[in-house]
């Protein structure tokens, strides 16, 4: 701003070259700190109450079926389950795989996210993906190119589960929406018939296909198979559960299960959060409110020369 | 030689210079078309070397070797967890940051080459004149260069347009800075050739190959040469030697035109040989980051093992039965190495990439706010500091040595001759006498009065004692007297020195003016000689104003340029110069003299001499100038004298016994005090004359014959005589004169020096023999006494300096004495040291007086003299031993108010033979001399020191600093008087030593903590995801997938924290005006709390933390809720924990900012937004695995609570700690930054809270109030005084309640110094003195003394300064100390603040020097502890404003209307003191210089 002349060497006279910015300093004084952590366990507590309510009006039932001798590998085989209370629609109907490390990181990788889109993929740099398995035989055959390749998409869960009311007859739980709409729209197109490739299955827009290529985070997870939209009112009473068992989990310790469940504004069955909101507001508000006390009783004035330790 | 030249003809032409000699053709391109052309080039690439070398170049960095290792074991898809692209990205963007600044760089300097080399020349070449670039000159070619041409190339001078003296001048300002004209010579012989000669000119001439050596070439030229080898006979050489060549990038000047001849081209020449590679330098803190990056490294790979065999064992293990994983091979194999390997680039983000690159962009950002600072800024010689090197901002917050350089460092180097003493005569400059006895009747005031305090008020300790309040001269004047130095009007008469000179030429040098008139022989000789014994060019000029003739001198030597000034003002003008003949004007008549030789100076020989004819009596004589040491054994007399020189150091001791006497006896009255003082000091000259004057008479008649026995006695008059000049602080030289008969010098001449001036090996040695044959059996002259001022503001910046912790040594090439004196009057020694005789008044025993140990010297000699000079190896070492032994067991403030003092050949013989001891010792001190010294000495003493890990800072002016300088850590240059040499060498250069206070209490402390804080940061982030990344390992099998996906792995580093953390350049821990008046804030970086061990681990601890409570919070809402397992898929889950890390990290940058501007704003808070449109973009393609994620998340409800919750959950525990830590175990920072942001009423409460302070209501309406009306201080004064009484129960103060705007009161009586302040809270005087700024007319004063004040507040006596090292020495009062101590520093704080508020509303005026200081010094004695509300009363005290102070002090001076009150307060004040003489608050105000007289006694010891 101020400067001499042309010639001068002085330099500029600006609050930024001068480090003098006009600047805000934080400090962390009695007041807002205490304010701030009572207001935080005001706010939570109700926060954690309401989580909690909405999570126990959430019904969830757990039906594991493979360690049900009825229900061997290979087996149809029929549960019979007694809801203790009403489950209105929506009622979702999960599958849940526990022990299954859908996030290994040797199975999360195994796709080909093209060929998925029914495109036909030759390339075997871009094929990589899918290792292990690109071929049939290990081979870079063109011809022999999985379709679908990669460990996801082969190892798909091939359990059919239906359920039926205690009457026998079959409850119309529905197959369309249980895929993100994203996806179907714009990750998984059918692949050509005739495309290269050894074609195990080209009805890559088949939601439950869907649903198993998005890959689950952690080991036990559950995943979308079908959801009751109440055609035929709140489901109650003794349900059957029939399975089809086909997928083998044993060799690897995992367990299968059919999940039941109704849904809320926070989602699922999700107590822990609630109790999590409560605590934190809990602690927040005791250091506050001690804070507060001990400030009220013996404050300590800030910045008072008495505290002044040099001679650390 | 014949042989070298045989030799020579044989060899080919390709390696011509290879023996050392290159022959150059003139006018023979083909000949010489081996050596390279004119074409400069400075650049480091080429466009097509540019990639592969600077690749090469930043590959050479450890770190980047690493992570370029981690990008190629990413591009194995098998092994990496995410994309390739997280390291190449960032990797590519951080080198792309540093190619553009290597190319930017390099781009520039073409720019500047290519300019270079395009200029047009004219040169001679195939016999006809023509046009051609700078770059296609050739070696032999022949350059014609006019006026104020840059020189294109090291040219041999041919001819000149002056045909007479053959000379021409020349400007080496590129070169070395010297503004000054060099002269030069054309050869004598070529000069004559006509301009077609000169086309066809085909000489010959052989000289060195290329060097670097700037004032040496020696060669020989042959013009008659016939151009076949070997044909040639001796006898057609010349020699030519450095005078004859002009050097690429000078500037011809003065002279219309030249001829030379090309010798050295582009990059050959002697400029080009001098650029050299800076050695490149590591801060202390790089190599700590260094450190932990290793550990750290280890860290992972210690990981890297544990996950990998965890992950292998669980592959060969469970690896058959998981068929969905189809394993092909289960077993131990070569496989088994790929699951460690996916671990360490899974945690290769722990060494975080965005480190080195986030260092160097706010290190750049360091050294540009060094180089726009206006407060180092200094606008008489326009020059803003400069940061050459951007490297080492943080090494500068982590001084604990400073080494400085005297000559123009400390002192101005503005040379005035001062005094000389011809055959023992001492003649002064008049006004300068004046001056010396003013100083000491100060000096003697001050300690007459600290004795008399003491012993009216036993057990208070003064320090600095208010010295000339009884006349507002001496306000104004005297108040910046430092001891011992002459700096009263510290830039009006400094600027302009030969000005100066002449306006009062008047007053000056009036005995030697009259003694030349009179015809004393001894002084016209020595004048005579004084003005024809330099290298001086005189300039005659024509003053514009009055038309008359005048002469201005150039040299390079202010020294000589000084003596030929006062010379001429004396009476024997140095009129003018051709190489053969000088010509000097004594007393009006001209004499002429044949100039035959010059021996110029060297630092080696310490002297230089001429050799004359006189023109009428052809007599010739050699006159020699030089240092006492080196003059003195050329003395004919000089071994006889020898021994009798050690018994003459008692004068001066002597002197002040007596001083000390009557300072004593005259306790009642200062006027008295002074006349006294004066008289003392009259007599004691009158005594030194009388003895003068007898030896002179002794000696008169023997001044023309050889010897005289009697010549003994003169020369320990002589050498006592430089001692007293020395210990004013004044450079003596010798001059002495011989002599020399005809015969003597033709045989001399013939046979020794036209065979060295041929020589073309050893010339300088062989020449140097030569000198000293004529340079023997000297007469001396007289001795000359130059005296250098102190720069301003030295002494308070090395006390500064030394509060904070940083030990300061002297390292200089002057006597003795000399270094001893400006040592003591720029506060590098405690006064009162034992050898100097000025201050020997306080008692030895006394536990807090410093004293000075000379090594080779016993303990209890206090002789003026230093070490002898053939001392023994045996002596040094034990004297070594001795001293470390007795100086180890003194008490820590003894050992830190001692020093000691080295003297160059003592020294050499130390650090030979007992460098350990000497170490210790010299950790023991406050401070260390080294005197006499030579440059590769100060180099090893740096070395030493540096070795023991400490961090170390040299500055100095000089070329003999440079080795110094480029030996320390730090190196700071003054661009000073003696050229640019060591400013070029230094990594910082500033204009002035007193910067050097700003630049490392502020610039290096601010420098350290932030990139500290960056460190920490970095590695703390890097860590936090990491950790994230290893707890996801339990939840996928320990396979190494990574949690996070590439844009999140990719942008983290680099956009999200990389950037944000580099707005910390702005952060301030405490504003700047705090950090300038507490010092001792700068133990942060000496001691390295901001990064280490410790902090590291808190740092890295949080991460672990924070990560945990992320990852749970994460994770849990899906795999705890009840039995039903995880609902969410692999793509989502990171973004969930990411979201939340953006949140924290903004949070953490924020709560770890100390001060936020609005670009830390939007650095911090911006990543927020720029997330959520990363957001967006990830969202919205739907080949990314992220595509449409967050649609999907934003949908479900639970994961905002998660986000919310875990982000909190990362941050309410560190708030809570730091809240609990800022309660109860504030640090020192937290503190002050309360104390600072307390509102007043807060303020007013916590000096109340003190003690049972007795609250007047009056003072809390009068702490709102902002105006300076007397109510205002009517009331301040009531309840001052009130306070007063309670505590004095002192009835008299009554009267005092109602008297105009006093708050400070001052004891008129003259036998009583001391002042009592009753103060009103410091705020209430600070906005008095706000209000007052525009009514009072006097804001600079106030300003800079309030400043200074506060400044020095905190002073030696504060024992928290102290505390670190004295921690044994708490002493019983220890609550009342802190408790004082803390008082002051509030104090410190509150005015900092006022600082801030007054810089805030741009007042501070750089130009004005910062003149007076006023010091309030809180004193207490013993009895304090007995009585609690003299406490209070103290605290309360201990905030007074001094602008308050100040203008009463005025008021006082001037004899205003409120005189007489103060004359009441003053005598009620009086009584009290005189009543209780256990009062216990006393504020003294000085308006010395703080520092100039600090023996420092520990309060309450």
């Amino acid at each position: 701003m101020a400067i001499d002349k042309d010639s001068s060497k002085r330099p500029a006279n600006t609050a930024f070259k001068q480090q003098r910015l006009k600047a805000w300093e934080p400090i962390l004084t009695p007041g807002p700190v205490i304010i701030a952590f009572i207001v935080i366990g005001i706010v939570f507590i109700p926060i954690g109450a309401a989580i909690i309510s909405a999570s126990n009006k959430v019904l969830e039932h757990v039906i594991r079926y493979d360690d049900n001798p009825n229900c061997q590998l290979g087996q149809k085989c029929t549960i019979n389950y007694t809801l203790p209370t009403e489950m209105e629609s929506p009622v979702y109907l999960y599958y849940k795989l526990d022990n299954f490390y859908q996030n290994h990181r040797r199975y999360v990788k195994s796709r080909n996210d093209d060929q998925l889109r029914g495109i036909e993929v030759t390339d075997f740099s871009k094929l990589k993906d899918c290792e292990p398995l690109i071929t049939t035989d290990g081979s870079e055959d063109v011809n022999k190119i999985l379709v679908p390749c990669g460990l996801i998409a082969n190892s798909v869960f091939n359990d059919s589960i239906s359920i039926a009311d205690a009457s026998g007859s079959l409850i119309n739980f529905n197959k369309s929406g249980i895929a993100w709409q994203s996806d179907i729209d714009k990750k998984f197109k059918n692949y050509p018939a005739n495309g290269v490739g050894v074609i195990n299955f080209s009805n890559f827009e088949d939601e439950d296909f869907i649903v198993w290529m998005r890959t689950a985070a952690l080991p036990d997870f559950k995943k979308l198979y079908r959801i009751y939209h109440g055609d035929n009112g709140a489901l109650s009473g003794t349900i059957q559960i029939r399975i089809d068992n086909k997928y083998p989990v044993a060799s690897f310790d995992g367990k299968k299960y059919v999940v039941l469940s109704t849904t809320s504004w926070i989602g699922g069955k999700n107590p822990f959060l609630g109790y999590a909101y409560i605590i934190v507001g809990i602690i927040c508000f005791v250091q506050g409110v001690v804070f507060a006390i001990k400030h009220k009783i013996s404050p300590r004035v800030l910045g008072s020369p008495k505290y002044l330790e040099w001679n650390k | 030689m014949e042989k070298i030249m045989g030799f020579f003809g044989i060899k080919s032409r390709n390696d011509l210079d290879d023996d050392g000699i290159r022959t150059i053709y003139a006018n023979d391109v083909e000949r010489n078309k081996n050596y390279p052309s004119n074409r400069i080039s400075n650049t480091k690439y080429t466009i097509i070397t540019f990639i592969p070398k600077n690749l090469m170049e930043q590959f050479g960095r450890a770190m980047n070797i690493y992570f370029l290792m981690i990008g190629i074991l990413q591009l194995f898809p098998s092994i990496t967890p995410v994309d390739p692209v997280s390291t190449w990205g960032a990797l590519f963007f951080i080198f792309a940051i540093s190619a553009t600044k290597e190319a930017f760089d390099d781009y520039n300097r073409s720019r500047r080459d290519k300019k270079a080399n395009e200029r047009v020349y004219n040169i001679l070449r195939n016999n006809e004149k023509q046009k051609i670039q700078s770059q296609h000159i050739l070696v032999g070619d022949i350059v014609y260069l006019t006026e104020n041409e840059e020189i294109p190339c090291d040219l041999l001078v041919l001819s000149t347009s002056d045909k007479v003296t053959n000379s021409l001048y020349v400007q080496t300002s590129n070169l070395d800075g010297e503004t000054d004209l060099k002269i030069k010579y054309s050869i004598k012989e070529t000069s004559r050739l006509e301009l077609s000669q000169l086309k066809s000119f085909q000489g010959v001439l052989e000289c060195p190959v290329p060097n670097a050596e700037i004032n040496k070439f020696d060669s020989r030229l042959s013009m008659r040469a016939n151009r076949k080898v070997n044909t040639f006979s001796h006898s057609d050489w010349l020699a030519v030697d450095s005078s004859n060549l002009v050097l690429q990038a000078t500037h011809l000047k003065n002279t219309d035109y030249i001829y030379g001849m090309v010798v050295y081209t582009g990059n050959e020449t002697k400029l080009g040989k001098n650029k050299m590679d800076v050695p490149t330098k590591w801060t202390k803190l790089d190599k700590q980051i260094n450190r932990t990056t290793i550990i750290i490294f280890c860290i992972q790979l210690t990981l890297v093992l544990v996950f990998g065999f965890i992950g292998d064992y669980i592959r060969i293990i469970q690896g058959h039965t998981q068929w969905y994983l189809d394993y092909d091979d289960t077993s131990l194999s070569s496989k088994t190495i790929i699951i460690p390997l996916r671990f360490l680039l899974l945690n290769s983000m722990m060494i975080p990439i965005s480190l080195k690159v986030t260092i160097d962009v706010i290190k750049y950002a360091y050294a540009l706010f060094i180089n726009w600072d206006l407060k180092m800024y200094n606008s008489d010689s326009d020059c803003p500091a400069t940061a050459n090197s951007t490297a080492l901002s943080e090494d500068l917050g982590q001084i604990e040595y400073i080494f400085t350089d005297k000559t123009g460092t400390l002192t101005e180097n503005i040379m005035l001759f001062s005094k000389c003493s011809i055959n023992g005569i001492v003649y002064h400059k008049d006004k300068q006498q004046q001056l010396i006895q003013k100083q000491q009747q100060d000096q003697e005031k001050q300690q007459k009065q600290k004795q008399q305090k003491q012993e009216q008020q036993h057990g208070l300790i003064g320090e600095d004692l208010l010295v000339s309040f009884d006349s507002n001269e001496s306000l104004s004047s005297s108040s910046t007297s430092s001891l011992g130095s002459f700096n009263n009007s510290p830039t009006s008469t400094l600027l302009k020195p030969i000005e100066g000179q002449n306006d009062i030429e008047n007053d000056q040098y009036y005995e030697l003016k009259r003694a030349m008139r009179m015809g004393d022989e001894n002084v016209i000789e020595f004048f005579r000689c004084l003005s024809l014994c330099h290298t001086i060019v005189p300039m005659p000029t024509i003053d514009e104003t009055t038309g008359a003739n005048s002469i201005h001198y150039k040299s390079s030597s202010p020294d000589e340029e000084a003596l030929v000034n006062a010379s001429k003002i004396i009476g024997a003008k140095f009129t003018s110069k051709t190489p053969t003949t000088l010509t000097t004007e004594i007393n009006g008549t001209l004499e002429n003299y044949q100039l035959l030789h010059i021996f110029e100076f060297t630092s080696d020989r310490k002297r230089m001499s001429v050799i004359i004819r006189d023109n009428q009596t052809s007599s010739i004589k050699i006159i020699t100038k030089g240092a006492d040491e080196v003059i003195f054994k050329l003395l004919e007399n000089y071994n006889n004298s020898i021994n009798n020189n050690n018994n003459s150091n008692i004068i001066n001791n002597n002197n002040n016994n007596n001083n000390n006497n009557n300072n004593n006896n005259n306790n009642n009255n200062n006027n008295n005090n002074n006349n006294n003082n004066n008289n003392n000091n009259n007599n004691n000259n009158n005594n030194n004359n009388n003895n003068n004057n007898n030896n002179n008479n002794n000696n008169n008649n023997n001044n023309n014959n050889n010897n005289n026995n009697n010549n003994n006695g003169l020369l320990n008059l002589y050498s006592k005589q430089i001692d007293e000049f020395a210990s004013h602080g004044l450079r003596t030289l010798c001059l002495a004169q011989r002599i020399i008969q005809k015969e003597d010098y033709e045989r001399w001449y013939q046979s020794h020096f036209q065979k060295a001036t041929t020589a073309i090996q050893d010339r300088s040695m062989l020449l140097n023999e030569a000198y000293e044959l004529l340079e023997r059996d000297l007469l001396l002259l007289g001795i000359t006494a130059i005296e250098d001022k102190l720069q301003e503001d030295v002494p308070r910046t090395i006390e500064c300096l030394r509060q904070a912790q940083i030990k300061i040594w002297m390292l200089t090439g002057d006597k003795y004495s000399t270094a001893i004196q400006i040592a003591n009057s720029c506060n590098l020694i405690e006064t009162g040291t034992t050898t100097i005789g000025q201050n020997n008044i306080v008692d030895k025993l006394s536990s807090n007086v410093g004293r000075l140990y000379t090594i080779g010297k016993s303990i209890d000699d206090n002789s003026n003299a230093g070490a002898a000079y053939d001392i023994s190896t045996l002596d040094v070492q034990m004297s070594v031993e001795g001293l470390l032994k007795y100086v180890g067991s003194l008490p820590l403030s003894q050992q830190l108010t001692s020093s000691i003092i080295v003297e160059g050949h003592v020294l050499s013989l130390v650090l030979m033979f007992a460098q350990s001891d000497f170490l210790k010792l010299s950790q023991l001190v406050g401070s260390l001399i080294c005197c006499r010294v030579t440059p590769s000495q100060k180099a090893q003493v740096v070395k030493m020191i540096k070795d023991t890990g400490r961090i170390t800072l040299a500055i100095g002016d000089g070329g003999n600093d440079v080795s110094m300088i480029q030996e320390a850590n730090v190196g700071v240059g003054i661009s000073g008087r003696e050229g640019l040499q060591a400013s070029r060498a230094a990594d910082y250069s500033l204009a002035r030593f007193k910067y050097l206070q700003e630049l490392i209490l502020v610039h290096g402390r601010y420098s350290y903590l932030r990139t500290s804080f960056a460190a920490n940061y970095s590695f703390y982030k890097s860590m936090f995801l990491c950790f994230i990344q290893i707890l996801y390992q339990f939840f996928s099998g320990f396979a190494g997938t990574s949690f996070f996906n590439t844009f999140s792995l990719t942008s983290y580093n680099i956009l999200f924290t990389g950037l944000p953390v580099v707005g910390f350049i702005f952060d301030k821990d405490l504003p700047e005006s705090i950090i300038r008046r507490n010092p001792y804030l700068y133990s942060v970086g000496q001691d390295g709390t901001a990064f280490n061990a410790r902090v590291i681990s808190q740092w890295i601890i949080r991460a672990l933390t924070q990560s945990i409570f992320v990852f749970t919070f994460t994770l849990v809402p899906y795999v705890f809720s009840g039995d039903s397992g995880c609902s969410i898929d692999y793509n989502s889950i990171s973004m969930i924990s990411f979201t939340s890390i953006i949140f924290i990290q903004a949070l953490t940058l924020f709560f770890e900012s100390h001060t936020i501007t609005w670009i830390n704003h939007l650095l911090i808070w911006g990543t927020i937004p720029i997330y959520f449109i990363c957001l967006v973009v990830l969202n919205a393609i739907p080949s990314l695995d992220t595509y449409s994620v967050i649609t999907h998340l934003v949908e479900s409800g639970s994961v905002w609570f998660s986000i919310v919750i875990m982000t909190l959950l990362a941050i309410v525990p560190i708030i809570t700690i730091q809240y609990l830590f800022l309660l109860y175990k504030p640090s020192i920072n937290e503190i002050i930054h309360q104390i600072r942001n307390s509102k007043s009423k807060n303020y007013r409460q916590l000096i109340n809270e003190n003690g049972s302070f007795q609250k007047n209501n009056n003072n809390n309406n009068n702490n709102n109030n902002n105006n300076n009306n007397n109510n205002n201080n009517n009331n301040n004064n009531n309840n001052n005084n009130n306070n007063n009484n309670n505590n004095n129960n002192n009835n008299n103060n009554n009267n005092n309640n109602n008297i105009d705007s006093n708050n400070y009161y001052y004891n008129s009586t003259p036998s009583n110094a001391i002042h009592i302040g009753n103060g009103n809270s410091g705020r209430h005087d600070h906005s008095n003195f706000n209000g007052s700024v525009g009514s009072a007319g006097s804001v600079g004063l106030s300003n800079n003394s309030r400043e200074s004040t506060f400044k020095y507040q905190i002073s030696k006596k504060n024992p928290l300064l102290r505390s670190r090292s004295t921690s044994n020495q708490k002493n019983k009062n220890q609550q009342n100390n802190t408790l004082s101590s803390s008082n002051r520093v509030v104090d410190l704080i509150v005015g900092a603040r006022e600082d801030e508020e007054l810089e805030n509303k741009k007042l501070y005026d750089l130009k004005q020097p910062k003149k007076p200081q006023m010091v309030i010094e809180i004193i207490h004695n013993d009895n304090i502890s007995n009585n609690n509300d003299n406490i209070n009363n103290i605290s309360d005290n201990a905030v007074n404003d001094n602008a308050n102070n100040n203008n009463n002090n005025n008021n006082n001076n001037n004899n205003n209307n409120n005189n007489n009150n103060n004359n009441n307060n003053n005598n009620n004040n009086n009584n009290n003191n005189n009543n209780n003489n256990s009062n216990n608050n006393v504020i003294i105000l000085n308006n010395s210089s703080p520092s100039v007289d600090n023996e420092y006694k520990p309060l309450l010891s």
